[in-house]
């Protein structure tokens, strides 16, 4: 599973997002191609706009 | 120059002063009761302490008005000021103007922004703010004439248009003779709809030079049009001077050009990857609101909808006229503000007219649309159309719309006492109608026209409506209507509209994301410290003339990298350094802060004031916190058991749906409540709410004044 299909699954449609993986942040560009390995500390914090 | 040729009913005449370090030094007091123009000097302790915008705004509007002042008296002011750095030119989202009255809603202050070109202009027509006061007892127009150093209070004539969009092109015949007097010209106004409710809209002009035609953006919020036109102001209108990038005279013009140089380039380069504003405007949010469960729809019932996709950001980006700029202000490329050309009107006085229609922005679509059940977005076009010109605020409009729609739906009001109009969800055409009848002050319209407060008062008395429900449904606090998010499972937002100085707008506060998605929030103390930098940190935006999208609406993703990326510091580090640039004080982050600290707390001071500002009315309809009926639990079943399990260690199979429903209200109410607690302790404020005089000496706003009004609620 990538970072990509793990916010598919999850419907985090927002794209400001700050992504990390094990505590390593995730480019936007990168993420369909970075793997989320098994028991991974995913991060996907949504910075506020909006308001 | 000009010819207007109206009865001048008094005139003023000045030296005109070009802004030094932001400021130009005084401010302009007009009495249209009393026919009386006079300047007012701006002094560096008012500098200091107010800063300007909203600062100013409340500190002129504080010594103008008595303790029992409401809405309508003559002494009620409005008042309207940009700030230090509004004007400028190099960085984006710099030209806003603020406004500021006793509203007709709420019976305290309100503020409310508008981009347009009005603000900066007045400054560079040599007045930091424009104070008005007394009523008329006629028309009047205030001619703010820079070049000529010569303000006016003109009788308006009988063939003065009563809408905004005929009465700008009225305005453009009278006042100006080139094209380039049009350019150099702003004016505010509003329409009928503001003579006949209490949520009438102020719209702040814009010249746009390639359409070369007037638009409009509206200070929206708790009624300012409505007193505006109480006062019977037409417009106010003024010319400015030609001016440059340094029409502020700044302290330190490289440093703006560079920091603004720096986000614009990251404007280009995130936008299209991010939010796309420059081509969607706010309006992108509607898919997101959606996605995650936060639109409004049907009275705040729901927060998503299977029809939402006809009314997305992706629709408006085609509907909306592209490759044109912005026009709000100069140089702002993020550049929101769209219009949608050549639309042809379909009903009411204006029909088969083709104009021009500002926007629809978010909280437009979310309100006149999806909270009302409707999905169309020629019907949005329609109603945002006549609610600009009739100078009705979209957001009060859509939201008291959606109550009286669930008000029908509930069997609380019967098409008999609407006059035959049935307003279930998603009529499109009785919603028009009773806005039809809200500017002309007629009918079913009437009564709606004075907001949600007035209307639970109605429909309980006159039609035995069921008051506690009223109270549960209807999304007001303090009088004034919600903005367009739903906060139920957000208790810091909760907090974020309930805990507000003016009522329920999201400009304070938009926690919903720190809060529900991404639990950084998890604690009272947690929630109670963003509840109070968020809404400081915002409201300074508001005293120097600056708009909130560019801090937080496209980012670099460096800014991941920060210690704190929800506060976008390398973008707070712009700020600092453009109001460093532009007045030469040289601040740090935390004054900027301190700066706001003082203001809000002012303000929340000028509440107790008037009558108001203590615990109690910063209370929130139920449905803000949870669902209020048996469909809104069943709709999200599965979240509200669980949440029976998680939160109250109790087994939803064993309960009733109304003991379900109960166990909610209790737990969430009490929660609310624990909010409150910590947020007056954060913000330096007793259990009541009242700011202690330790908090107002620290902040050196300790006037005896202020003083006294505090001591009474010790």
């Amino acid at each position: 599973m990538t970072v990509q299909n793990l916010l598919d699954e999850l419907g985090y449609t927002y794209p400001h997002l700050v992504v990390s993986v094990d505590g390593n942040l995730v480019r936007h560009d990168a993420y369909s191609e970075t793997p989320v390995p098994d028991g991974a500390d995913v991060r996907a914090i949504h910075l506020m706009a909006g308001g | 120059m000009t010819s207007h040729q109206l009865l001048v009913l008094a005139e003023f005449s000045y030296d005109v002063r070009q802004p030094e370090r932001g400021y130009a030094g005084q401010t302009l007091y007009v009495n249209v009761g009393e026919t009386r123009i006079a300047a007012k000097s701006v002094d560096e302790t008012m500098k200091r302490t107010f800063i300007g915008g909203r600062g100013f705004d409340l500190w002129l509007l504080w010594q103008g008005v008595q303790d029992t002042t409401r809405w309508s008296d003559p002494e009620n002011e409005i008042v309207i000021s940009s700030g230090p750095c509004g004007g400028t030119t190099q960085y984006p989202g710099s030209g806003k103007s603020i406004a500021a009255t006793i509203s007709p809603l709420t019976d305290i202050v309100i503020d409310s922004n508008a981009g347009g070109h009005f603000g900066p202009y007045l400054k560079f027509a040599g007045w930091d703010a424009i104070e008005i006061q007394g009523n008329a007892s006629g028309d009047v127009i205030i001619f703010v004439n820079g070049p000529a150093g010569k303000v006016q209070l003109l009788a308006a004539p009988e063939d003065c248009p009563p809408d905004t969009h005929q009465l700008g092109a009225w305005v453009n015949e009278r006042f100006a003779e080139t094209e380039e007097d049009r350019q150099l010209m702003a004016f505010l106004s509003t329409g009928r709809g503001a003579e006949h409710t209490y949520m009438g809209c102020l719209n702040f002009s814009l010249y746009d030079r390639k359409r070369k035609d007037l638009r409009y953006k509206q200070a929206g919020r708790g009624g300012i049009g409505t007193v505006f036109r109480h006062k019977r102001v037409k417009a106010v209108v003024v010319r400015t001077c030609s001016f440059g990038g340094d029409a502020n005279q700044p302290a330190d013009l490289e440093r703006i050009i560079e920091t603004g140089a720096a986000m614009h380039r990251e404007v280009a380069r995130w936008d299209a990857v991010q939010n796309r504003m420059r081509h969607r405007g706010t309006a992108y949010l509607v898919q997101i609101m959606d996605d995650y469960d936060l639109l409004p729809v049907k009275n705040f019932q729901y927060g998503s909808h299977p029809d939402t996709a006809r009314i997305n950001g992706e629709v408006w980006e085609k509907t909306y006229t592209q490759n044109l700029p912005d026009g709000c202000w100069y140089g702002c490329t993020v550049a929101c503000a769209h219009a949608v050309d050549d639309y042809r009107v379909r009903t009411g006085p204006y029909a088969g007219s083709c104009v021009i229609v500002d926007g629809p922005e978010y909280e437009t679509v979310a309100g006149v649309g999806s909270n009302c059940g409707i999905f169309d977005p020629t019907v949005i076009l329609e109603i945002n159309f006549y609610c600009d010109t009739y100078g009705i605020d979209t957001i009060s409009f859509g939201t008291t719309m959606a109550f009286v729609m669930e008000c029908y739906e509930a069997g609380m009001l019967t098409a008999e006492q609407t006059g035959g109009l049935q307003l279930n969800f998603g009529n499109a055409e009785g919603a028009l109608e009773v806005l039809h009848q809200m500017a002309r002050g007629e009918g079913f319209g009437r009564l709606v026209g004075k907001g949600i407060q007035r209307m639970k008062d109605y429909f309980a008395t006159h039609f035995g409506a069921d008051r506690a429900f009223l109270d549960e449904i209807g999304m007001e606090a303090k009088g004034l209507e919600y903005s367009e998010y739903v906060t139920k499972e957000s208790l810091a937002q909760q907090g974020g509209y309930g805990l507000t100085n003016k009522g329920p707008q999201h400009d304070e506060a938009w926690l919903i994301f720190m809060d529900q998605v991404n639990n950084q929030l998890p604690t009272f103390a947690d929630k109670a410290e963003a509840l109070h930098y968020f809404p400081m940190w915002r409201t300074w935006f508001g005293l120097c003339g600056f708009c909130k999208l560019p801090w937080n609406d496209v980012v670099d993703p460096k800014n991941a990298e920060s210690d704190d990326p929800t506060k976008i510091p390398h973008h707070v580090e712009n700020y600092v350094r453009i109001f460093s640039g532009v007045t030469g004080r040289e601040v740090t982050a935390d004054d900027l802060i301190r700066m706001s600290e003082r203001v809000y707390n002012f303000q929340r001071v000028f509440n107790l004031r008037l009558g108001k500002g203590l615990r109690a009315h910063d209370a929130i309809p139920y449905r803000s916190a949870g669902p209020v009926t048996p469909a809104e639990y069943q709709s999200r079943q599965a979240r509200y058991d669980q949440q029976i399990v998680e939160w109250l260690d109790l087994d939803p199979t064993e309960m009733s749906l109304e003991q379900k429903l109960t166990a909610h209200r209790c737990h969430r109410m009490a929660q609310y409540e624990q909010l409150i607690d910590a947020v007056y302790a954060r913000r330096g404020w007793t259990s009541k709410g009242v700011p202690t005089p330790e908090t107002l000496r620290s902040l050196g706003i300790d006037y005896p004044d202020v003083l006294a009004v505090v001591e009474r609620h010790l």
